[in-house]
């Protein structure tokens, strides 16, 4: 029982020897974000000598962060939004009516999750939709891209809700629409959380489609932010930490509040993609 | 029924993302196979047959990229499932700092790689890095490299990062496995008194196994795909040193080589589907031996 004990403590130890080492980036970042240019132009680990917050206000400024921020927070809301709109109907008529249709477009689907999508043909689609370097065509993609995991994980959770329940709202007089929007929708709520905030965290990051379908300053996104600010300002560690920080944070907040969540939509959708 | 299921069930609902899905994943990817063979400028694609694929196996940075993409996948799974394995068995241990410890190990994956890659940039700066900073500070200079420029170790450094920000995602998925084992089983070991390490060989391994599986499945893709990492640490270079797929299928994009691009990104997505459908078979076998 005593050996047991002191197996416990040394495995706690070594997890948070682990721990230290997983973290030291994101504290050499944090620290080094609050000292003046010269004395980040050697990164270490000491605390600063004088706390330079106006680092921050300095990297909002000349990175653009605000419209890059604005940009983000637009295709973010707007690509979760409509991947939640568009597809949850459809995980519900999928699910609800089993025809030959509804087999094909499954199968579509499930295509869907096992291949790679092609990226450069996309130009053409944008440009004969006239969405070149439009925050709109890049939206678009991210729906066609992230949606079949998202329409799967909740096809895959309406069969927990019995078609009853239709059928009495369908006794009540519902149309539709009116059935799937105010009766099932609602009931929809814990896998719409788990979709929404698992595609909230893809979009964010994502860096990809901003670099290639993204072109011209005013639509810069807050990938895009880092990337050419380390680049241009390439012994200014101060601020380019600066940047990391204020480009991470919401996602820390948003994983703070909802770690169930991303967890939950990490685990299933990679064990069933 | 069938009246019912045509009014209220109607497909209809699903049209707008039918057509956002078709227009812009299944439509594209099938265009793919045919702009690839073509000398594509947007407006005129000339059918050229294999000349795309010529060019890509003559190319010398190509044969670089192929082999860097591989040498970057097989290093990145391997110690991401191992290294993962353990710390998930490590955090489903009855800790107090338990829920810290998965918050912490988890945070990398959370965040942009473009962010990832400048981090590590500054930790890995063969003057400046914080890396060989300390490495002199405790009498190992001879060990200080220039981990993001020199050609022979390049690769290993970007899989390194690439590593550190991974190992947390699968961390998370072999802890779902280990908690839908039933502890019946432990309890059993203990009575027949086994050790810790005939209690993983002969319980936890082996019962892990599909977890296992699509770990690595989801690794390897991962690993194939690498692209943002390298591109903001090292952009491919020094020279070709770094180059992969996806960073030529860019390279091509930006110099406006669709038809070529194209071609890249359709040997990748060949590669990957092959490399899928055989490992499946593999693991399949390996799963069958182990009764799932």
């Amino acid at each position: 029982m005593v050996s047991n004990k002191i197996n416990k403590v040394m495995l706690e130890l070594l997890g948070i020897l682990l721990c230290f080492i997983i973290l030291i980036p994101f504290y050499i970042t944090i620290v080094n974000s609050l000292k003046s240019t010269a004395e980040a132009a050697v990164p270490n680990l000491r605390l600063p000598s004088e706390f330079h917050w106006e680092n921050y206000i300095e990297v909002i400024k000349i990175a653009n962060v605000g419209l890059a921020f604005l940009n983000s927070a637009t295709i973010t809301f707007i690509s979760v939004g409509l991947i939640i709109l568009l597809g949850a109907p459809v995980a519900f008529i999928l699910q609800r009516n089993k025809s030959r249709l509804s087999k094909l477009i499954l199968s579509l689907l499930l295509i869907g999750l096992m291949i790679t999508p092609s990226i450069v043909p996309l130009v053409y689609v944008l440009n004969s939709l006239n969405l070149t370097g439009s925050k709109l065509g890049v939206i678009l993609i991210y729906i066609g891209f992230f949606s079949p995991i998202s329409v799967y994980l909740m096809h895959e959770y309406l069969k927990g809700l019995p078609a009853e329940l239709d059928e009495a709202a369908i006794m009540d007089g519902c149309g539709p629409l009116r059935l799937f929007f105010q009766i099932i929708f609602p009931m929809m709520l814990p896998i719409l959380a788990t979709v929404s905030i698992f595609n909230f965290i893809m979009v964010w990051n994502d860096f990809m489609m901003p670099i290639y379908f993204l072109s011209g300053s005013n639509n810069i996104t807050l990938p895009l932010t880092i990337y050419f600010f380390q680049g241009q300002y390439n012994s200014q560690w101060n601020f380019i930490f600066a940047n990391v920080v204020i480009v991470t944070l919401p996602v820390l907040v948003v994983y703070l509040f909802a770690q169930k969540y991303i967890i939950a939509g990490m685990t299933s959708g990679a064990i069933k993609g | 029924m069938d009246q019912l299921q045509k009014k209220i069930y109607s497909f209809k609902l699903t049209i707008p993302w039918l057509i956002i899905f078709i227009l812009f994943f299944i439509g594209p990817t099938i265009a793919g196979f045919y702009f690839a063979f073509t000398n594509w400028n947007l407006t005129d694609a000339e059918f050229v047959g294999l000349a795309n694929f010529k060019e890509i196996f003559s190319n010398p940075s190509m044969a670089g990229a192929f082999s860097n993409t591989f040498t970057f996948m097989i290093i990145t799974v391997i110690f991401k499932i191992t290294i993962a394995m353990f710390l998930a068995i490590l955090v489903n241990q009855k800790l107090k700092t338990q829920n810290f410890l998965r918050g912490a190990f988890f945070f990398p994956v959370l965040m942009t790689f473009i962010a990832t890659g400048v981090i590590f940039k500054s930790i890995l700066h063969p003057e400046v890095g914080l890396l060989n900073n300390m490495l002199g500070a405790i009498g190992l200079e001879t060990l200080a490299k220039g981990w993001l420029v020199e050609p022979d170790i390049v690769m290993l450094s970007i899989a390194g990062i690439d590593i550190w920000k991974g190992i947390g995602f699968h961390m998370v998925i072999f802890l779902a496995g280990l908690q839908s084992i039933s502890s019946e089983f432990y309890e059993a070991a203990n009575i027949d008194g086994a050790s810790s390490w005939q209690k993983f060989k002969k319980i936890t391994f082996p019962l892990l196994t599909p977890i296992f599986h699509a770990n690595i499945l989801l690794a390897v893709i991962q690993g194939m795909k690498v692209f943002d990492l390298v591109l903001v640490t090292t952009g491919g270079g020094p020279g070709f040193a770094s180059v992969v797929i996806n960073t030529f299928v860019f390279n091509a994009f930006s110099m406006g080589r669709y038809g070529l691009a194209v071609a890249g990104e359709l040997l990748l997505f060949l590669i990957i589907i092959i490399f899928t459908i055989v490992l499946r078979f593999f693991l399949e076998r390996r799963e069958k031996r182990y009764g799932f």
